[in-house]
């Protein structure tokens, strides 16, 4: 089910009503080497964007159907997570507290500078980049664990809480000798070398320990 | 009987016919002196005849003295009687020498009645007998001249000179006839008998006295001028005695047109004061008819306030002869006042005084009451006039100024006496003159005419007026009447609204776009980001060294493209602050809706409100000025968004609409979908200071209908039959 991601560069999407800023903004970016989307309107950018593909939204906030809040709540909700950097003409805080609070990159006021236009940009990018390797590696290691039988997944429920094999042969009513043979193969599967990295991936899949 | 006796008889008889006659007249006629006179001349010449004759037959030298002495009385009677009747006849000769000739021949016959044998001889020492005329014998003196005799020729000569002065009078003053008849005769016979004398008496030549023969001549002389006067005045008579009847005749008929004519006549005695009148006049002094009437008791009648006035004027008329008129009240008896004129002249009398003052009166009580009338009428009239506030003209169809009020000269400077002289072309000039004459033509033509035009004043100065003006029939004669108004208080006051509105809609203006400030710069962000992004999209291909130059060109296009959007957002928000824009030019309602949506686009955007419009195609154009008429357009926007802050943000739209309004104007609406308007506000909501908002200033609506009536167009308020309000306002189009 997973999607390539590393196909290319990264798309940045820039959305204005306005032609005039939409196309100097779409060469400005270009001509840092960018892969640029130009959309005209917020329905537009919804009917094209692709989730899958890695970039960022630079995105107006006054636009007439949907504005920029609009957009970035539409795309929460989807759990699209792209970055966003925002422009804006006038840049009332309350707006923009808001904005950041959803988790956009930056808040820009037009008309804007094109390195701080760029280092955003940049920063969004290596943002999405950390986030989708992250998601990446939390998928694989789901994978992972899905390999695990039922009673290997207790025996890893009492291993991160920290339980000697004894303890858990106790609590289990089983030979130490066998917990330590499941405990083995939880660390082959998993493919993790100590109990502290075990600890580690646990937390990121969101293991309780036992 | 001899030849002498014959002729001396016959002298005698001639001489006591004419003084028969005369002595007639003179007992007819007893001031007529002069007769008197020539009937004792006449009789003194007869019996100087008589004497003359004895004398001729006198025997002694005793005899001869006596009938000498005694023929000097009727000598001297002759002398002095043709003094006088000369004098009264002829009318002429100076009275003093007159009575100088007088005393002296009477003292002559004094002295020759003192002396013996008489005053032409001292003594008659005989008689001598002398062949005379015809071979008749008669005596003659023979004796010593008295000295004395001197003062009998001294009466004679100043006899002669009398005579000669009295007819050179006489003939000077014209009476030719009569003084070359009677002085020529009196002079010439008075000679020749002197000269007669003056042989006799001191040339001793025999020949006898026969005076009375040259006294004959002039006798007869004088006789006929005399005769022929009495027959003259006796044709006169008969003359008189038919004119009288003819002036009896037209006396009749002149009273008979006086009653006619309601006149009374009258005649005035200056002397007596006694005042004749005709029954007529009686009547309308409402006195009886044989009331005897005299100056002062008529003066009585007269009105106190006009007695003094008639009584001087009075007075004049008896001491000139110029016509007299005066007018006059009268009190009658019954209390009653009424009008007299009278008219009179005073005639001279035959002795040189003022004679009679005669006239005629005529009442005119119901002409006075009239012309009362008239003039109250004329008062009123000019009353009413002169309450107009402003000025009044009546003008003929010829164009001059018939009648104005007092305003008229007031207003325009010019005084009564040239106000009378003035024609159109005095009051106005150029293009104002075309304007007047024109709405002239078509006020004759029926119509009510309004025109402003300036009036030019006495002085070169202008007067911008309101005139009206409206065909009247006047006197059979079309004329113009009308009233003017000074505008130019009106005009400055008007000038001042006009300010006020001006400042007003500017504060107005000026608060809005501070609203809008937030819009406006998001406006002006865009264009600027537009070229600071192309601008560094540019300055990095450069740096990178891939200078693609048709990407460069169609950057700086943009560039320029969107610098110029900038600059015509600037454009117009100076112009939309600029404090006073009083140009009109032609505008397209359809532009301007656009250009104020663009200004208010980000506003709507921040708002979520919607715009939509429906404009027509090719509307006409209207004339106004552009930033007050945007400034209407973006009240009315702002208000329908602020009307809609209620409603769900899927629910805020507004509608701008133009069409045409009949075929002269054009309407602009704007429709909302807030709450509306409650019905009894329509009008309220145009107030100043009404305002629903809690931070308004309640001005931007009245400023609004201000703006729009100034453009000659309407501006009001009502309620969509779906939701929310409509404003809408309408525009005369541009001529």
């Amino acid at each position: 089910m997973s999607k390539p991601i590393h196909n290319g560069a990264p798309t940045i999407f820039v959305v204005d009503d306005d032609p005039a800023v939409l196309k100097s903004l779409g060469r400005l970016l270009r001509s840092a080497g960018l892969n640029v989307e130009t959309c005209n309107s917020p329905q537009d950018f919804l009917d094209r964007h692709d989730p899958a593909a890695s970039g960022c939204l630079v995105l107006d906030v006054a636009m007439p159907g949907l504005n920029g809040m609009e957009v970035q709540r539409a795309l929460a909700a989807i759990g699209d997570e792209r970055p966003i950097v925002f422009l804006t003409g006038h840049g009332d805080i309350p707006t923009s507290v808001e904005a950041m609070k959803r988790g956009a990159v930056d808040f820009l006021t037009k008309p804007v500078n094109a390195e701080d236009l760029l280092k955003a940009i940049r920063s969004a990018i290596a943002t999405d980049s950390v986030r989708r390797r992250e998601r990446d590696e939390v998928e694989e290691i789901k994978q992972r664990l899905a390999t695990l039988t039922p009673r290997e997944r207790e025996v890893l429920a009492y291993v991160v809480s920290g339980r000697l094999n004894k303890q858990i042969a106790g609590e289990l009513g089983t030979a130490e000798k066998t917990i330590k043979v499941h405990r083995a193969r939880v660390m082959e599967k998993l493919k993790v070398q100590s109990v502290a990295e075990l600890v580690r991936l646990a937390e990121r899949l969101g293991i309780r320990p036992a | 009987m001899s030849w002498v006796t014959v002729t001396c008889s016959m002298t005698a008889s001639v001489c006591a016919t004419l003084a028969a006659m005369h002595l007639l007249v003179w007992f007819k006629q007893r001031d007529e002196w002069a007769n008197l006179f020539f009937v004792l001349s006449a009789v003194a010449a007869a019996v100087l005849a008589g004497v003359e004759l004895a004398a001729m037959r006198a025997e002694t030298a005793a005899q001869y003295g006596v009938l000498l002495r005694w023929g000097h009385l009727p000598s001297a009677v002759l002398a002095i009687s043709i003094i006088w009747f000369v004098r009264l006849f002829l009318q002429a000769g100076r009275t003093w020498l007159g009575w100088v000739a007088t005393g002296t021949r009477m003292l002559a016959l004094i002295l020759n009645f003192l002396l013996t044998p008489n005053l032409s001889f001292r003594e008659i020492t005989g008689l001598q007998q002398v062949h005379w005329w015809g071979g008749e014998i008669v005596s003659v003196p023979v004796g010593l001249t008295n000295p004395w005799t001197i003062i009998g020729q001294l009466s004679q000569l100043l006899l002669l000179i009398f005579c000669i002065d009295a007819a050179i009078a006489g003939w000077q003053r014209g009476d030719r006839r009569k003084s070359l008849i009677v002085g020529g005769s009196a002079v010439l016979f008075l000679s020749v008998s002197m000269l007669l004398t003056i042989v006799i008496v001191w040339g001793g030549i025999h020949i006898p006295f026969s005076f009375s023969f040259s006294y004959l001549g002039m006798i007869v002389a004088m006789g006929y001028e005399l005769t022929r006067d009495v027959v003259v005045s006796a044709q006169l008579s008969r003359k008189l005695k038919t004119s009288e009847a003819e002036l009896r005749d037209s006396e009749e008929r002149l009273l008979l047109a006086a009653e006619a004519a309601s006149a009374g006549l009258w005649g005035l005695d200056p002397k007596t004061g006694r005042l004749w009148t005709t029954p007529k006049l009686l009547e309308m002094l409402g006195y009886a008819p044989e009331f005897n009437l005299d100056l002062e008791s008529f003066l009585k009648g007269v009105h106190p306030e006009d007695r003094d006035r008639l009584r001087k004027t009075i007075e004049q008329a008896m001491r000139s002869q110029a016509e007299t008129r005066v007018e006059f009240r009268s009190v009658l008896p019954n209390g009653q006042v009424r009008w007299f004129a009278l008219r009179g002249r005073s005639r001279l009398a035959s002795n040189g005084e003022s004679g009679n003052l005669m006239g005629v009166s005529v009442d005119i009580t119901e002409r006075k009451l009239a012309e009362e009338a008239l003039w109250g009428e004329r008062a009123l009239t000019d009353a009413i006039f002169d309450s107009v506030p402003g000025m009044l003209y009546l003008y003929t169809a010829q164009g001059r100024l018939l009648r104005w009020n007092r305003q008229h000269e007031s207003m325009t400077g010019y005084t009564t006496e040239e106000l009378a002289h003035t024609e159109l072309k005095d009051l106005f000039e150029g293009e104002d003159l075309a304007t007047v004459t024109a709405a002239w033509k078509r006020a004759f033509a029926g119509q009510r005419i309004t025109i402003e035009v300036n009036v030019k004043a006495r002085g070169g100065a202008t007067i911008p007026c309101l005139l009206t003006g409206v065909r009247l029939e006047f006197k059979g004669q079309p004329h113009l009447v009308g009233i003017g108004f000074d505008l130019t208080e009106y005009r400055k006051a008007e000038q001042e609204v006009m300010r006020q509105r001006n400042e007003l809609a500017h504060l107005s203006r000026v608060t809005m776009l501070g609203e809008l400030s937030g819009s406006i710069a998001h406006e002006l962000n865009q264009p600027l980001t537009a070229i600071l992004s192309n601008a560094q999209a540019a300055q990095r291909f450069l740096a990178h060294g891939d200078v693609d130059l048709e990407e460069l060109g169609a950057i700086l296009a943009d560039i320029v493209e969107e610098d110029k959007r900038a600059g015509e957002i600037i454009r117009g928000l100076r112009l939309m602050l600029k404090k006073s824009d009083a140009q009109r030019q032609t505008i397209n309602l359809n532009d301007m809706v656009q250009e104020v949506l663009t200004l208010v686009r980000s506003d709507l955007l921040n708002q979520i409100v919607s715009a939509h419009t429906e404009l027509m195609p090719s509307l006409p154009a209207v004339k106004g000025n552009r930033v007050q008429l945007q400034q209407v357009l973006l009240n009315l926007v702002l208000n329908a968004c602020d009307a809609m802050r209620g409603n769900p943000t899927t629910d805020r739209r507004f509608y701008i609409r133009t069409e045409m309004s009949g075929s002269e104007a054009v309407t602009l609406s704007v429709r909302d979908r807030g709450k509306g308007i409650p019905s009894d506000k329509f009008e309220q909501v145009f107030q100043p200071f009404f305002s629903t908002k809690q931070d308004g200033l309640g001005l931007g609506l009245a400023v609004c209908r201000s703006i729009i009536t100034a453009h000659g167009g309407k501006l009001w308020a009502a309620n969509s039959p779906e939701r929310g309000a409509i404003f809408s306002f309408t525009l005369p189009i541009a001529s």
